[in-house]
């Protein structure tokens, strides 16, 4: 069985979907206005950044309780991503990657890297960390030294997530409504893709065959289409789409609906919302595990 | 009240303390807190009415704005249907309207200020943050993340220009309304542009990702916030020289200045703090605590002051 959890901003919780039911299985009180919620690569905790309490609330996922606060942040933690048993926490108005120890939770590092920091993923094997900026550019950290590598030139860009073999990387540019597909190992440009208006999450398929996209400014879903790069099909959702996540089957696709308080559940075989979810007000970030 | 006493009025900087859901009310006299309002669910922005009746906050996860009266501090009304993240508000008492830009709808909402009723939305762009009406009051500028600077005239409400500049967030016009000042936040930069034209005049680094702009009210100085580099530039307003850098706090968002234009008081959204800076000096006099994260201030206009009786 497969959860899902749903950072709901404006009413301090995450709330936990069973993929089965599509019912809210439970509602875990966390701090000031989580905006992201991640999950650690071996799936047992989720960490939910509260943007308006500087901390980071860790979650235990079998028994979906907070285990665990960490304040040694930045000033407006927008998410947070365990590799190299250290935690990265990209920080959005003070435009620092901070670092901590993942097992004393205290900050080890301060990682200047550029205004307005946003999402944060890191490749397959947890080497390096891309962020994207509300300004310019998507930045990669080398986890194991916790440096500055790189970056790829951009636009602003927002929600962005690697293939499942790891070899491409799709990020959403806010700013010029595209989704564009780089080259991991190189960086290049390989595909820009007309989305909706103000593209923000992404969630590809297990299979490798599609991609999933929100588009905020037009309460859309775009389907991509990875063989051919275009889009198949747009699907009405709710008000301001913000994430999305897909099942392991591929056969579901989540979407929080930032302003309808919603999440739409799309079934991707018929490519339509098969159920809409009410959740608490201002859900935003999405994890699955 | 003999018209002596006028000059004593009392001004207040308000402020938004975004994570706690309140403003709160410093009297620039003592320096001192005086009461803290409850307002909608992460207020980011404030403004004063041009004729100081009015405190407007924006809340940016309510979808609202909160009027509160500046006689008896107390909320008169929560105006919704302002779209998704509401985050700035500025005026035109001659039109009776007040214009917001929300950032997630990617439109400006403009308001009737006696009914608060929404009387347009019109479509900007990807990322709307910052509002300036210009002195008369004839078009409103919108600062965005993605679709440049939008000009709408005032009478039609439709854009009707736009300066590509990306990355723009806080505006402020010349008294005079010959030029208006804008931070360009991607780009550690803030210009000058001719209001007439549009054309940009002069262009200066000031320090990284400044936000908060407020220009002084002889015209002389503009000053702006530079969130990552917890410091305020002081700005030659003819020449656009940067004439000091004065060290704040952390994350130093908004900038307003009082009236007689001897004060500038800074918030430190990450420091909940509010620096308080002497522009004889430019030097850090008091450093304030406020709630926690604040973000916009607002300072009591010279209109207020001047008004009969208070």
């Amino acid at each position: 069985m497969s959860l899902v959890y749903a950072s709901i901003q404006n009413n301090n919780t995450v709330s936990v979907i069973d993929t089965e039911s599509d019912e809210i299985a439970e509602v875990i009180p966390v701090g000031n206005n989580p905006v992201q919620i991640n999950v650690s690569a071996d799936g047992t905790r989720l960490f939910a950044a509260n943007g308006g309490a500087r901390s980071i609330s860790v979650i235990s996922a079998s028994t979906n309780q907070v285990i665990r606060m960490l304040r040694d942040v930045g000033s407006e933690p927008f998410g947070c991503v365990q590799a190299q048993g250290k935690l990265f926490v990209p920080d959005h108005f003070s435009g620092y990657v901070t670092v901590l120890n993942a097992r004393t939770g205290r900050a080890v590092q301060k990682i200047p890297v550029a205004s307005r920091l946003l999402n944060a993923v890191t490749d397959t094997a947890g080497r390096k960390l891309y962020v994207t900026s509300l300004v310019r550019n998507i930045w990669i950290i080398d986890t194991l030294r916790s440096k500055l590598q790189a970056s790829i030139p951009a636009g602003a860009t927002w929600g962005l997530a690697f293939s499942p073999n790891g070899r491409r990387l799709f990020v959403n540019h806010y700013v010029s409504n595209q989704t564009a597909i780089y080259n991991a190992g190189t960086n290049q440009l390989l595909k820009r893709i007309p989305v909706g208006l103000g593209p923000i999450g992404i969630a590809l398929s297990n299979d490798g065959k599609r991609a999933y996209v929100t588009n905020s400014r037009s309460g859309t879903v775009s389907v991509i289409q990875l063989a051919a790069c275009r889009v198949i099909k747009t699907i009405p959702v709710g008000r301001l789409p913000y994430g999305a996540v897909i099942t392991r089957d591929d056969r579901k696709i989540y979407v929080t609906n930032y302003g309808a308080d919603t999440i739409s559940v799309i079934d991707s075989e018929r490519l339509h919302v098969s159920r809409t979810i009410t959740v608490g007000p201002g859900p935003r970030g999405l994890v699955i595990i | 009240m003999s018209p002596g006493k006028i000059t004593q009025q009392r001004v207040f900087a308000y402020i938004t303390n975004q994570d706690q859901d309140t403003l709160s009310v410093l009297d620039t006299r003592t320096n001192r807190i005086m009461k803290t309002i409850r307002v909608g669910q992460l207020p980011n922005s404030v403004a004063v009415s041009p004729d100081g009746k009015r405190i407007f906050t924006t809340n940016g996860a309510g979808d609202s704005v909160t009027i509160i009266s500046t006689g008896t501090n107390l909320v008169v009304q929560t105006v919704k249907g302002v779209g998704a993240e509401p985050f700035a508000v500025d005026f035109s008492l001659r039109r009776n309207r007040y214009y917001v830009p929300s950032f997630y709808s990617g439109s400006l909402f403009v308001l009737d200020i006696q009914t608060n009723r929404v009387l347009s939305e019109i479509p900007v762009g990807n990322g709307p943050v910052g509002v300036a009406v210009s002195p008369d009051e004839n078009s409103v500028y919108v600062t965005s993340v993605g679709a440049g600077i939008s000009i709408i005239n005032a009478d039609t409400d439709r854009v009707v220009g736009t300066v590509a500049e990306m990355d723009s967030w806080g505006i402020d016009f010349s008294p005079d309304g010959s030029t208006y000042y804008v931070n360009n936040v991607g780009s550690n930069s803030v210009s000058m542009y001719d209001a007439r034209s549009n054309k940009p005049l002069q262009r200066t680094s000031v320090g990284l990702a400044p936000i908060g702009i407020v220009v002084s009210g002889d015209g002389r100085r503009v000053y702006t916030a530079n969130s990552r580099s917890r410091s305020v530039s002081v700005i030659d307003a003819a020449t656009l020289r940067i004439m000091r850098t004065v060290s704040v706090g952390a994350v130093p968002f908004g900038v307003a200045i009082t009236p007689d234009n001897r004060t500038l008081y800074v918030t430190n959204f990450g420091s909940s703090t509010v620096s308080v800076i002497d522009t004889a000096t430019n030097r850090v006099v008091d450093t304030i605590r406020t709630g926690f994260n604040p973000r916009g201030i607002a300072i009591t206009p010279l209109r207020l002051q001047e008004a009969p009786n208070g």
